[in-house]
């Protein structure tokens, strides 16, 4: 399939099954967020109808709290990071002058992942939705006060979610950092690419926190280990591993918005950005910034009094980044020539709520202020200004932007007015009461006081205002789509390089590479017009541009059996207390996902995908390193944090724990002592491996990966038998606190030797057919990075286990 | 890099653990324990990534990627044990 | 004002809100004003001599001069507030000796007080005019104590005790809320704080028969009322 140089038409389905092409992609993004926003919200009027009168009965708690639940779940995460990374996925690679994302497979991939995630959101909602809240706290996540099978798919979800994020961020770090247009330096690229390179960098960074939170979260309802359960860890663990992830989760959906308005800007006001690079330096450092600012949504937790100061102190600083970003794009608008088209519109109403928003916020990371307007509905009023006002209005206007770019044809412009118009009052309706209703409690199904009554009135009006004024949207774009006026290859007059292109561009993106001279002027392509303003899709390549693959099935069939397998693992429980049981069928389910998987990412390896690699493109600061190459390493950045933080999440039940065995009494040194001379030895002849297949010594490397994989098997098997005979003793997973952490963090280790060992044997089955020799050694050093990183958190774990 | 690199590093990532080990029984403070053997450990995870998996040859980059990713987890685990007042005194 | 945290955080909150409204007043209108004073009013709006256009990365522009003019003023006005910040949480963190010690406990769904001579009610009851110290502590999952018109508030934890102080100022009847979601209940989780002049409090207090439990116990379940 992937041999075809023809893409099949858009009519086709098979085409948005298997495409790979990065502007696919990003239209299938931009579809499925849609539908959950527009899900999500209706979810939010159902809310905001029961909360308009006191006392009202319209929804009961229950229903209540599963709505809140998924609505926040939804907004965060499975609609404002995927909307923004529709426009990531379609407009990135334009900006910059590539054809494509680095590993466009795998940017299929994450696609899917997150449409079987949503779907597995959506069974959940269906067969006992979550109900804890989007931020999960525990212990009310566990299985004794949550027993709940929906929380396990919900979590499992997570699980997918993460994935998707996780290899999507890898992805395009690759792609901008590597593959820019030659000539094209950092700094010139667009604001918009800006903001997903550092959104994609928060990503890498934050969300293997969160993945390991919700890791132990699983395992505490399946396997009954007690992370969140016991005292020791419980709710401040939990705290504190979700909120280092949602702090920048909160930048995560942000940010691409303040690039999107970046780019905008420059458009509309006729002039370049006031302080180009003084925003794109505030963007990097309030990035920074918000992985230290986390505890500032624990101030009442009554932890330590100088750490909450130095979370204020943090908290408060991260407002000054934020503060030269918008005075910058206030400043762009002096002596400018101000079109007020409705792109503009949101974009500038955005900045407007994002002021009000930074401004309420600045309140909230005072822990003094804190004290009293923490889980208020200021707390609601507040975010909801930052991620809808400044976060969803701002890409509502990124759609508006650069539909004619994905379509071809302009929206209708009074009909976009009015939507801004009706948005925009809506939005100050809707949210603007909550902050006078500032001593109420959120998540509450209902109330009393009459005092709150007029605001949420107020509130509820505006939510139908905001919630209806999107229809226009939907309307204006399903309409103009098929029979707007063609649009022009560049309707805005923008400088930027997705407008170098026809309108939508070709499936190679450009008729020959743009190249960025020196004094800052843009070889640009030649632009071969089409009858119908569009390209006609499919239209092969012109000659002379390498062979480009678009389409692979993988991708969509790796994802299904993703899914089957979360869904027979988080519905297998072995905890008595949940109301669901612990049925065969799952683990079959489980596992014959897992089996097909195995042929599948076999499959997936084997497949003939071309993706080419360009020498001339700008690579800095990743010139002389493979774009594989450099994957693996930032994949592998991901995986410093996921192991940080569950050893993280030891060290701090082993601090909240008065007893600690003594060394040598439940883990034995000479167990552990043994396993770390096998991994050390492993890695050994890892490197060997890799020095033999530089010298295409078939032997060599078949020999040393022969050697690894015995002795990866060799610490298995210890492992296992040392694991029986704690068992044995009593020391079960639900033991206690420090079984738990013991089990689940060796294991998590010893998860990534299965994977290695499952990784060699393919590799060794390679090099007997004469793969993976000579120039193609690659395989084998990657193997290596894997490996020797697999050791590394092994070198850490023995003496935190057996030796202190 | 040569087998004779790969060997010596190798031979030091084994002498230092064993080396781990024989610390382990002394009458050390239990500060000092526990700074020297985790330093060890340090040690040894640098040299595995350095020689190993040749970061040291690699672009400067590639090794910043990694060092966030260790700055981040090492915020994270200082601030969340200095909440719950578990580094007082140390 | 009822209390003295309710002052503290009045106090704070007053200035806060002042700045916080000066300056997003200043900066909406100045954006306002901009958007209408450079429109494109087609020919009378002459073109920047910088318009961008394809074919060319424009040319930075901004002067550091802006950045630092605007980030010194935040810098000035955060400062302010910072210092208004630690002084009011070291008031509110710092309890001075108590009068009267009380221990509360969350649970799925309500409260629970306990006084030093054992009495418990699921009302909380105290003196006017003298230091309350409050310890809090949860039997199952995440909640936080909240007196609404006292406008101070700390989570309830399993394994952990946390501490509030007040002193409440007028005699009357306010209301305990649970501030953190905690299950189906968490709505309905409140109850009263009771504040009596303090001779009327003795009186009270004297009569209590320790282990005794004045006020029905909360209705467990958490359906709605």
């Amino acid at each position: 399939m992937s041999e075809d140089h023809q893409i099949p038409p858009t009519s086709s389905i098979s085409r948005w099954l298997f495409t790979t092409n990065h502007k696919d992609v990003g239209i299938l993004y931009l579809v499925t967020s849609l539908y959950f926003l527009f899900l999500s919200g209706t979810l939010a009027l159902l809310l905001r109808t029961q909360l308009a009168v006191p006392n009202n009965t319209f929804l009961s708690s229950a229903a209540y709290n599963q709505a809140f639940t998924t609505h926040g779940l939804i907004m965060v995460l499975w609609f404002l990071s995927p909307f923004a990374f529709s426009f990531a996925n379609y407009i990135v690679p334009l900006q910059i002058g590539a054809r494509d994302l680095a590993f466009p497979r795998i940017n299929a991939l994450s696609y899917w992942l997150y449409l079987f995630s949503g779907i597995m959101l959506l069974v959940s909602f269906f067969v006992g939705p979550a109900d804890g809240g989007w931020t999960v706290y525990a212990p009310l996540n566990t299985a004794r006060y949550s027993p709940n099978i929906g929380l396990n798919l919900t979590a499992g979800a997570l699980v997918l979610f993460i994935v998707s994020i996780t290899i999507s961020s890898v992805n395009f770090i690759t792609t901008i950092l590597k593959m820019r247009a030659p000539g094209m330096k950092l700094m010139q690229m667009p604001m918009f690419t800006w903001s997903i390179l550092i959104t994609v960098f928060m990503m890498l960074y934050a969300f293997p926190s969160f993945l390991a939170g919700v890791s132990m979260l699983m395992v505490d309802r399946t396997l009954g280990t007690m992370y969140f359960s016991a005292p020791e860890g419980g709710s401040l663990l939990w705290d504190h591993v979700f909120w280092f992830f949602g702090h920048p989760e909160v930048y995560i959906v942000l940010f691409p918005a303040i690039g999107a308005v970046g780019d905008m800007i420059p458009s509309f006001t006729r002039r370049p950005l006031y302080g180009r690079k003084y925003i794109i330096l505030g963007l990097i450092i309030a990035a920074v910034v918000s992985f230290m600012v986390w505890g500032h949504h624990m101030f009442v937790t009554g932890y330590d009094p100088l750490v909450a100061k130095i979370f204020t102190l943090t908290t408060i600083a991260v407002s000054l980044p934020f503060d030269v970003i918008v005075v910058a794009f206030i400043e762009s608008l002096v002596r400018a020539k101000i079109k007020l088209k409705t792109p503009a519109l949101f974009a500038l109403g955005s900045i407007m709520l994002f002021i009000i928003g930074g401004v309420t916020g600045v309140f909230l990371g005072s822990v003094a202020i804190d004290h009293h307007l923490r889980g208020t509905y200021w707390v609601v009023a507040h975010f909801h200004y930052v991620m809808v006002g400044g976060g969803a209005v701002a890409l509502i206007g990124a759609l508006y932007y650069w539909f004619p770019k994905i379509t071809g044809r302009m929206y209708k412009e009074s009909l976009g007015k009015l939507h801004f118009a009706l948005s925009f009052i809506g939005f100050n309706l809707l949210y603007f009461p909550m902050f006078i209703n500032y001593d109420m409690p959120r998540r509450v199904v209902t109330y009393a006081e009459q005092a709150w009554a007029f605001n949420n009135f107020l509130a509820t009006i505006g939510a139908f205002v905001f919630g209806l004024a999107q229809l226009l949207l939907l309307y204006n774009l399903f309409t103009s789509m098929r029979s707007g006026a063609p649009a022009g290859s560049n309707p805005w007059n923008a400088f930027t390089l997705e407008w170098a292109t026809t309108s939508p561009p070709p499936d190679y993106n450009f008729e020959e590479t743009p190249r960025v001279n020196s004094d800052g002027t843009v070889s640009l392509p030649k632009l071969t017009s089409f009858a119908n303003g569009g390209t006609p899709s499919g239209y092969s390549a012109p000659h002379g541009l390498p062979h480009q693959s678009h389409l692979s099935p993988f991708p969509i069939i790796l994802s299904a059996l993703a899914f089957f397998a979360l869904f027979g693992i988080v519905s297998l429980t072995f905890i008595p207390s949940a109301s669901f049981s612990a049925g065969i069928v799952y683990l079959w389910i489980f596992f014959a996902a897992l089996i097909m998987g195995g042929f599948a990412i076999y499959g997936f390896a084997r497949e003939k995908f071309v993706a080419p690699e360009d020498e001339t493109l700008e690579g800095w600061p990743f010139k002389n390193i493979g774009r594989m190459k450099m994957g693996i390493w930032t994949f592998m950045a991901s995986e410093v944090i996921f192991f940080g933080v569950f050893i993280g999440a030891f060290l701090f039940i082993r601090a909240g724990t008065a007893e600690w065995p003594a060394i040598d009494t439940i883990f034995k040194i000479q167990h552990g002592a043994i396993n770390t001379f096998i991994l050390l030895t492993s890695s050994f002849t890892a490197v060997m491996a890799v020095v033999f297949s530089k010298k295409s010594s078939k032997g060599g490397v078949a020999a040393s990966l022969a050697l690894t994989l015995f002795l990866a098997l060799w610490f298995l098997y210890n492992k296992a038998t040392e694991w029986q005979e704690l068992f044995h003793e009593g020391f079960t997973l639900s033991a206690s606190p420090i079984s738990s952490t013991y089990y689940i963090t060796t294991g998590a280790h010893g998860a990534h030797v299965l994977g290695g060992i499952v990784a060699l044997a393919v590799i060794i089955g390679g090099v007997l057919k004469g793969r993976y020799l000579g120039h193609d050694h690659g395989t084998v050093e990657y193997f290596g990075i894997y490996w020797h990183f697999v050791d590394i958190v092994w070198i850490f774990l023995f003496p935190l286990f057996y030796l202190l | 890099m040569s087998i004779k690199v790969y060997s010596s590093i190798f031979a030091v990532l084994i002498g230092s653990t064993a080396f781990e080990l024989a610390i382990i029984g002394q009458p050390l403070a239990r500060n000092v324990l526990v700074t020297s053997v985790m330093g060890l450990a340090g040690i040894k995870a640098l040299l595995v990534a350095l020689f190993f998996q040749h970061l040291k040859d690699e672009p400067r980059s590639v090794s910043s990627l990694l060092l966030l990713g260790l700055v981040a987890a090492f915020i994270l685990l200082t601030l969340s044990l200095l909440s719950i007042g578990a580094l007082h005194g140390v | 004002m009822v209390s003295n945290t309710s002052e503290i955080f009045i106090g704070l909150f007053n200035q806060f809100w002042f700045l916080g409204v000066l300056v997003s007043i200043v900066v909406l209108g100045l954006m306002t004003y901009l958007m209408l004073r450079f429109r494109d009013q087609g020919a009378k709006t002459p073109d920047p001599e910088d318009a961008p256009m394809l074919g060319k990365i424009p040319e930075d522009r901004g002067k550091i001069k802006t950045v630092a003019i605007s980030l010194t003023l935040s810098s000035l006005i955060l400062a302010l507030l910072l210092g208004g910040t630690f002084g009011a949480i070291d008031a509110i963190n710092n309890p001075p000796q108590g009068t009267l010690n009380v221990e509360v406990t969350g649970f799925q769904w309500g409260w629970k007080f306990k006084y030093p001579n054992n009495y418990q009610d699921t009302v909380m009851t105290v003196p006017k005019d003298e230091v309350v110290i409050v310890k809090i502590h949860s039997d199952d999952v995440f909640h936080s104590f909240g007196i609404l018109e006292f406008k101070i508030k700390k989570d309830a934890l399993n394994g952990r005790v946390n501490t509030i102080w007040f002193v409440a100022r007028d005699a009357g009847e306010y209301n305990i809320v649970c501030y953190e979601f905690c299950g189906l209940g968490h709505t309905f989780m409140r109850t009263k704080l009771i504040v009596m002049e303090p001779n009327e409090f003795q009186d009270w207090y004297s009569k209590l028969k320790p282990g005794e439990i004045q006020h029905a116990p909360v209705q467990q379940g958490g359906q709605q009322p």
